[in-house]
C-alpha cells in the first residue's frame, strides 16, 4: 500500500493542484446552494477575511508547513507518519515548559535549549512507532494514529496537573523573555515563520542534492532495487519517521515560543492531520509545501468569520477540504477527465470522417 | 485398452515474433503419465495452458475425450471436461482450513445453503479412501508444508472430478522425501485409471514416473519416447539438441590466476524458491564463469546473498584472503558490481529521473561531494560522459526511467555498474534478456572487455548458448548446489544437459 501511494504521488504538479481546488470550490458551491447559503458571499467572507489577516494566515502557515513536511518526508521515505498531532502537542508543551523554566541561560540559547528539548521528543514518539514497525511489524499508520489518542489525554493532564500554569485554565506559565522567538513589529508572524521556510527548503535540497537524500527517496520508491544498490531501507524508513517526528514538534515549538508564549491544552486542534492533506496537495514536495500550507492556512482563518457572517457552520471549510484531497488523491482524477473530453473530441471527428 | 483421450493437432502459439508453439501433435492415452520434457522457454507450460484453456491457439484442433473444442474456450470448461491443472505457484486460499479449499468453488457440487460439515467430512473421507492419503482436513493452508499444500491442489482437482491432471513443474518446490511421496501418489492414481501429464526438465523424474515422454525444444516437439526404451543420456541429448551455434571466444589461459572470490559450503534459509544447500564456487581474476542451470535452482538466491540482501546460514565467503562471512552487506559498497535479472524491480528505481538511477551507483564516491552533499557540476559532467560512452536514448538527465525504452533502461543499469572501475568482482544475471540483437551484442563486448582487464566475472544466464560463448568456465546449478565446475571445453552441452537436468557422473558414462 504504501507504494502505492509512492506511485500516485509523482511530482508536485501545480496545474492538477489548482484544477482539484477549482473543482472542489465549484463542488462545494452546489453544496452551499443546498444549505440555501450564497456560495459567492460565502467565499467572498472567507477570502476577504484570509486577505485581511495574512499576518495570521502566516503564523498558521508556519505550524501548517512543519506539519506538512512531518508527513512529507517519512512517506518520501516509504513510511506513512499520521502522528503529526501527537507530536505537535508534545513539541508544543515541551517548549512551553521548558522555556517556562528559569534556567539561568542567556536569551536565544534559552530558546535553542527548548526548541532541542522539543525535537527530541518529537524524535522519540515517532522513532517508537519506526522501531515498533520495523523490529515488530506493527503497522506505523495504526500506531502512530493510536499515540495520537494517547498523547493528547497525557498531555491535557500534564497540563491540568504537574505543569498548570494559571488557577482558571489549563494552560503553562508563560515562557520566559529568554526563551522567546523575536516577533516582527505590528505583524502577528515571528522569525518562527523563516525558520519553516528556510526548512522546507533545507528539506527539498537535501532531497535533490544530497546522496543521503537520494538513498531516501529511492528507498521509499523502489526498496528492492535500492536494497541491491546496497542501501539499508529500514535504516531509511527510521530516519524518515524521524526526521517526520522532529518537524512536527518544531512546528508546535514555533508556535508557543513564537506566537502564543504560552501552551493552551486546545492551542493545536487539527493540525497534524491538516498537515497530511497539505503534504498530499503538494505531493511531498517541500517546496509545495510552503504554497499548499498557505492556502490551508487562508481557508482556516477564513473560515473562523464565515459562520458569525454567513450563518454557514464551519464545518463547511472540512467538507471542502475533503473535496479538495479527495480529488488529488483519486488516481489521476484530472486525467481522466483530460481523456474523456479527448475520447468524445475524437469519436465526433471519426463521425465527421465517416459522414464526410 | 489404449484409447485416446486428448488429441492435439498441430498447435501453433505466437507471442510477439516468436513461436511458443510450432505445430505441436499430441496425444494422450488414458490412464497412462505422459511426461513433457524440455529447457526453460520449450513451451512445455504454453502447451499445457493451451490445453486448459488459459491461453488460446492460433492454429490447430485440439480434442478432449471425443469432444472438438472451439477456438477459444475457458478453464472451466475444460474443467467440465474432466481437466484439471495443478499450477507451480498454488492457487489456495491461505487462511481457510483444508476441507474449504477443497471444496470452494465446487461447493454446489455438494452442498445446498449451507455449510455442512458432516457432508463435505463424508466426500473428504471418500476420497482419502479413493487416493490412499489422509490429510488434516481442519488445518489451515498456511501452517501446511508445501507438500502437504500440492496434495491439497491434487485432492482439489480430484474432488471436481477430473480424468485429466496437469502437473507443472510439481517437484521444484518439494524435498527428495516429499518428491518420493508424490510420485507414489501418482502411481496410485494411475491405478485408478486417472491420465496424468507432468511438465519437467528434470531427467531422473521422466525416468522414475513417466510412460512415455515427449520433447520439447523451442517450442517444437521433437520426439515422442516410451521411457522404458530409453535412458537419461539420449533424453538430455534431444533435449538440448546438438547443435553448436556462437563462435567461443579464445580462453585465457588461467593457470595461475588468482582467486578472486570464494564461496565455500553457503547455505540459506528455506522460503518460497530454492536455497542454497552447499554451494561452493570459486571467481577468478581476469575469467568469466558462468553459471548454467534450470531456473529456480538457487541462482536468485545467489544473486541476493552476493548482493548482501540475503544473510547466509552458513558458510564462508572469502575475498582475497578476507572471510566476509556474514557480514556479506558490505560486499556490495567494496567489490561487487550486480546486474540483476530483474531490472524494473531490482536494478531501478522506476519513478526517479535518469540523473537519479545513474547516482545510486555513485553516491558514495569522494569526488563527487562535498561533505555530505553533492557537488552539482561535478555530478553533471561525470554523468554526461557515462551517457554518451554507453550512448544511453535519450540522454536527458532529467528523463524519467520509466518513460525509457527497454533496451536503454538496461544500458542505465549497465552503465551504472560497469564504470564502477574499482570493483574487482561483477555478477551479471540474466544480462541480455529482453534485448535485441544489438544490444545483446554490446552487452556482451562489454562482459568480455571486463575479463581483459583481469576482473572477475560471474555470468548467470538460462541461456546455455550464451554461457558457452561468453565463459572461460562452466559450473553447473542444480538444487542450490554447484554440482560440477570446469573449463568450458570440457563440457560439451550433453554433459550440460545431464548436469542440469540433475543427472549424476555415472549416468552420463552410460
Amino acid at each position: 500500500m504504501k507504494r502505492d501511494l509512492g506511485l500516485h504521488l509523482k511530482a508536485f504538479n501545480l496545474g492538477k493542484t489548482l484544477f482539484s481546488i477549482g473543482f472542489a470550490l465549484f463542488l462545494g458551491a452546489i453544496f452551499l446552494l443546498f444549505l440555501k447559503a450564497s456560495p459567492s458571499q460565502v467565499y467572498g467572507v472567507m477570502f476577504d477575511k484570509a486577505f485581511k489577516s495574512f499576518d495570521l494566515v502566516l503564523r498558521r502557515a508556519m505550524v501548517l508547513m512543519m506539519a506538512g513536511l512531518a508527513v512529507a518526508i517519512p512517506m518520501k521515505s516509504g513510511m506513512f507518519n499520521m502522528g503529526g498531532e501527537g507530536q505537535i502537542i508534545a513539541g508544543g508543551l515541551t517548549a512551553a515548559i521548558v522555556g517556562g523554566m528559569d534556567l539561568g541561560l542567556p536569551g536565544g540559547i534559552h530558546m535553542l535549549f527548548a526548541l532541542l528539548c522539543a525535537m527530541l521528543v518529537g524524535m522519540l514518539l515517532a522513532g517508537f512507532s519506526a522501531l515498533l514497525s520495523l523490529k515488530r511489524n506493527v503497522s506505523e499508520v495504526i500506531s502512530t494514529i493510536m499515540m495520537n489518542n494517547i498523547l493528547a489525554y497525557i498531555v491535557t493532564w500534564l497540563v491540568m496537573n504537574p505543569f498548570r500554569g494559571s488557577e482558571f485554565s489549563p494552560q503553562t506559565k508563560k515562557v520566559l523573555e529568554t526563551a522567546r522567538i523575536k516577533g516582527f513589529p505590528e505583524v502577528e508572524f515571528s522569525w518562527g515563520l523563516i525558520f519553516a521556510v528556510v526548512l522546507c527548503m533545507l528539506t527539498w535540497f537535501f532531497l535533490e542534492k544530497t546522496p543521503k537524500g537520494l538513498e531516501l527517496k529511492a528507498a521509499g520508491l523502489n526498496p528492492v532495487a535500492s536494497r541491491y544498490q546496497g542501501i539499508n531501507t529500514a535504516r531509511m524508513g527510521r530516519w524518515g519517521m524521524l526526521l517526520g517526528g522532529i518537524a512536527a514538534s518544531l512546528g508546535g515549538a514555533f508556535e508557543v515560543l513564537g506566537g502564543a508564549y504560552v501552551y493552551t491544552d486546545d492551542s493545536f486542534l487539527q493540525y497534524g492531520f491538516d498537515g497530511i492533506a497539505i503534504a498530499f496537495m503538494a505531493s511531498n514536495n517541500p517546496i509545495g509545501i510552503i504554497i499548499t500550507s498557505i492556502f490551508m492556512a487562508m481557508i482556516r482563518i477564513g473560515s473562523l468569520v464565515v459562520s458569525r457572517k454567513t450563518g454557514v457552520s464551519t464545518s463547511f471549510v472540512s467538507v471542502f477540504q475533503g473535496l479538495i484531497i479527495t480529488l488529488l488523491v483519486v488516481p489521476s482524477f484530472s486525467d481522466s477527465i483530460f481523456t474523456f473530453f479527448k475520447r468524445i473530441f475524437s469519436r465526433k471527428q471519426k463521425m465527421g470522417e465517416v459522414l464526410a | 485398452m489404449t484409447t485416446t483421450i486428448i488429441q492435439m493437432q498441430q498447435i501453433s502459439k505466437c507471442f510477439g515474433n516468436s513461436y511458443a508453439n510450432d505445430s505441436v501433435d499430441l496425444e494422450v492415452f488414458k490412464g497412462e503419465i505422459l511426461a513433457l520434457l524440455g529447457e526453460n522457454g520449450a513451451g512445455k507450460s504454453t502447451l499445457m495452458k493451451i490445453l486448459f484453456g488459459l491461453y488460446s491457439r492460433d492454429r490447430g484442433n485440439i480434442e478432449i475425450d471425443g469432444t472438438r473444442m472451439p477456438m477459444v474456450y475457458s478453464p472451466s470448461d475444460a474443467m467440465h471436461l474432466g481437466i484439471a491443472m495443478v499450477h507451480q505457484h498454488f492457487k489456495l486460499v491461505e487462511s481457510l482450513p483444508v476441507a474449504e479449499n477443497i471444496v470452494l468453488g465446487a461447493e454446489d457440487k455438494i452442498l445446498k445453503v449451507t455449510y455442512d460439515r458432516k457432508k463435505v467430512r463424508a466426500e473428504l473421507d471418500k476420497l482419502y479412501e479413493f487416493t490412499g492419503i489422509t490429510l488434516p482436513s481442519d488445518t489451515l493452508i498456511r501452517d501446511l508444508p508445501l507438500g502437504e499444500r500440492q496434495r491439497v491442489e491434487i485432492l482439489k482437482a480430484l474432488f471436481r472430478g477430473c480424468k485429466v491432471l496437469i502437473l507443472d513443474e510439481p517437484t521444484t518446490v518439494l524435498t527428495p522425501q516429499e518428491t518420493e511421496n508424490l510420485f507414489e501418489l501418482l502411481r496410485h492414481l494411475r491405478k485408478q485409471g486417472m491420465t496424468i501429464l507432468i511438465i519437467t526438465h528434470k531427467l531422473a523424474e521422466v525416468l522414475a514416473l513417466s510412460d512415455r515422454v515427449v520433447v520439447m525444444r523451442r517450442g517444437k516437439l521433437v520426439k515422442t519416447l516410451k521411457t522404458a526404451e530409453t535412458n537419461a543420456a539420449e533424453l538430455a541429448n534431444t533435449m538440448v539438441g546438438y547443435e553448436l551455434k556462437s563462435a567461443k571466444v579464445i580462453p585465457k589461459s588461467c593457470l595461475g590466476l588468482p582467486i578472486a572470490m570464494c564461496l565455500d559450503d553457503l547455505h540459506t534459509v528455506q522460503d518460497q524458491g530454492c536455497s542454497l544447500k552447499g554451494l561452493n564456487l570459486s571467481l577468478f581474476s581476469g575469467r568469466v564463469v558462468g553459471i548454467a542451470g534450470v531456473d529456480g535452482n538457487g541462482q536468485s538466491e545467489l544473486v541476493e546473498v552476493l548482493a548482501g540482501i540475503r544473510k547466509p546460514t552458513s558458510g564462508s565467503i572469502t575475498i582475497k584472503g578476507e572471510n566476509i562471512g556474514k557480514r556479506n552487506d558490505a560486499l556490495r559498497q567494496k567489490s561487487i558490481r550486480i546486474i540483476p535479472e530483474d531490472r524494473h524491480c531490482q536494478g531501478l528505481v522506476l519513478p526517479l529521473t535518469l540523473q537519479d538511477n545513474l547516482l545510486l551507483g555513485f553516491r558514495n564516491r569522494k569526488e563527487l561531494r562535498i561533505g555530505p552533499v553533492f557537488r552539482i557540476k561535478e555530478v553533471r559532467n561525470f554523468l554526461e560522459r557515462i551517457i554518451t560512452d554507453f550512448d544511453i536514448r535519450p540522454g536527458v538527465r532529467t528523463q524519467k526511467v520509466q518513460l525509457m525504452s527497454g533496451g536503454n533502461q538496461q544500458k542505465v543499469v549497465l552503465a551504472r555498474e560497469l564504470s564502477q572501475q574499482e570493483m574487482q568482482i561483477t555478477v551479471a544475471s540474466q544480462p541480455t534478456r529482453g534485448l535485441d540483437v544489438g544490444a545483446i551484442q554490446f552487452t556482451h563486448s562489454q562482459i568480455i572487455g571486463l575479463r581483459d582487464e583481469g576482473k572477475a566475472v560471474l555470468l548467470i544466464s538460462s541461456d546455455l548458448d550464451e554461457i558457452r560463448a561468453l565463459s572461460d568456465e562452466i559450473a553447473v546449478i542444480h538444487n542450490g548446489r554447484i554440482v560440477v565446475q570446469k573449463a568450458a571445453d570440457q563440457l560439451d552441452r550433453l554433459q550440460l544437459g545431464l548436469y542440469m537436468g540433475g543427472g549424476t557422473a555415472e549416468e552420463e558414462k552410460e
